[in-house]
């Protein structure tokens, strides 16, 4: 037969001091001896039952009683300072509100005030930029234009010579008067000789030197 | 989104996203910003719904968060009350932390104390800090503080 103790040192290693009283442990049958004990019911004499019985109820009615009062006072408690913080709450709600509310309206005065500042600067800057590009422009317009003048006084000057009914007459009188004659000829030395025409004569000295 | 993909993914982490500091009123239900992608006066707002509008959405689950882009003159934060409220913010050329640290004084709840404790805050008691004496049910008072060993002689 296997000892309470070494049972328990079996299923629970580690545990070795066990200071108690020898018992049977939960999970083990009914001992042998006692499978067929039936105990004795305890007898209550009527007398005292209804004794206790009245006992019992005078003491459930009695706690009911006090348990149903607190209860009561307490919901009752709950519910006024619900209402009262209630309140608080709201005023205090509409206070914050009030509190925000104000510092964001001084932020966005700031604001616009930092804005409008910087717009006139921008402003500014913007003038600036475009009467320089304006003035830019202007300065290649007119060069454009004294350009374009220049040149309409050149022309005019020529156009003086140039021919026209009146004088186309004379202009073909002084071409034939004129004839030009823009053929010529090279010899090997790159002497260049005018004229279709025209009558070759070699420089002398140029004979001379290949007599020579 | 895959992990560490894109820019700043640090955005996308859990740490980054807890660590929001803007936790707006119950009662705002829609907030809503409005900027425009060019112009210096508009990058102060283009940088704060880049780093903190996922904060934001992260810490109001309840809210929901617009941005309206390009359809404005000046950038402005508006935010929309449960009963037809609203509060209307000009974030004209600022920075990102002054518009966060502006809306965290106005629109954002207020927090309690965070030194306080007991019932209901942050931590039930002071023994939790750092340097503080630990509850004497859990660890035994020094000799000197206990009167069972101060008041011997007397």
């Amino acid at each position: 037969m296997i000892s309470q103790k070494a049972l328990s040192k079996r299923f629970i290693p580690g545990l070795i001091q066990i200071a108690e009283a020898h018992r049977k442990p939960r999970w083990l049958p009914v001992a042998k001896s006692k499978v067929f004990r039936i105990p004795k019911r305890p007898v209550v004499s009527e007398e005292e039952r209804l004794e206790l019985l009245r006992l019992n109820n005078n003491y459930k009615t009695q706690m009911r009683a006090i348990r149903r009062f607190y209860h009561d006072e307490m919901i009752h408690d709950k519910s006024t300072r619900e209402s009262a913080s209630s309140e608080m709450s709201l005023r205090l709600e509409a206070e914050e509100w009030e509190k925000c509310v104000e510092l964001n309206e001084q932020w966005n005065k700031q604001v616009a005030l930092e804005r409008q500042e910087r717009r006139k600067l921008e402003v500014v800057a913007m003038d600036e930029y475009t009467l320089n590009r304006m003035e830019q422009k202007d300065a290649v317009r007119k060069q454009r234009i004294e350009k374009a003048s220049e040149e309409i006084r050149k022309e005019k000057e020529l156009s003086k010579t140039f021919i026209t009914p009146e004088t186309l007459d004379a202009a073909i009188d002084a071409a034939i008067a004129n004839p030009t004659d823009y053929n010529y000829a090279i010899d090997l030395k790159g002497n260049q000789y005018l004229g279709r025409e025209t009558p070759i004569s070699p420089p002398k000295e140029e004979k001379q030197s290949a007599s020579v | 989104m895959p992990f560490m993909k894109g820019r700043a993914p640090i955005r996308r982490t859990i740490q980054y996203l807890n660590a929001g500091k803007l936790v707006l009123k119950d009662k705002i239900k829609v907030f809503s910003v409005a900027y425009n992608i060019t112009g210096q006066n508009n990058t102060g707002t283009k940088e704060f719904v880049f780093w903190y509008l996922p904060q934001i959405q992260y810490k109001n689950p309840n809210v929901q968060v617009a941005t309206l882009k390009n359809l404005t003159p000046s950038p402005f934060i508006k935010c929309y009350f449960e009963d037809g409220r609203n509060i209307l913010v000009d974030v004209d050329n600022k920075s990102k932390e002054d518009i966060l640290e502006h809306l965290i004084r106005t629109v954002a709840e207020k927090k309690d104390n965070p030194a306080n404790f007991g019932v209901g805050c942050e931590r039930p008691c002071i023994c939790e800090i750092n340097g503080q004496i630990p509850c004497p049910g859990v660890v035994v008072l020094p000799k000197f503080m206990r009167g069972k060993f101060k008041n011997q002689e007397s």
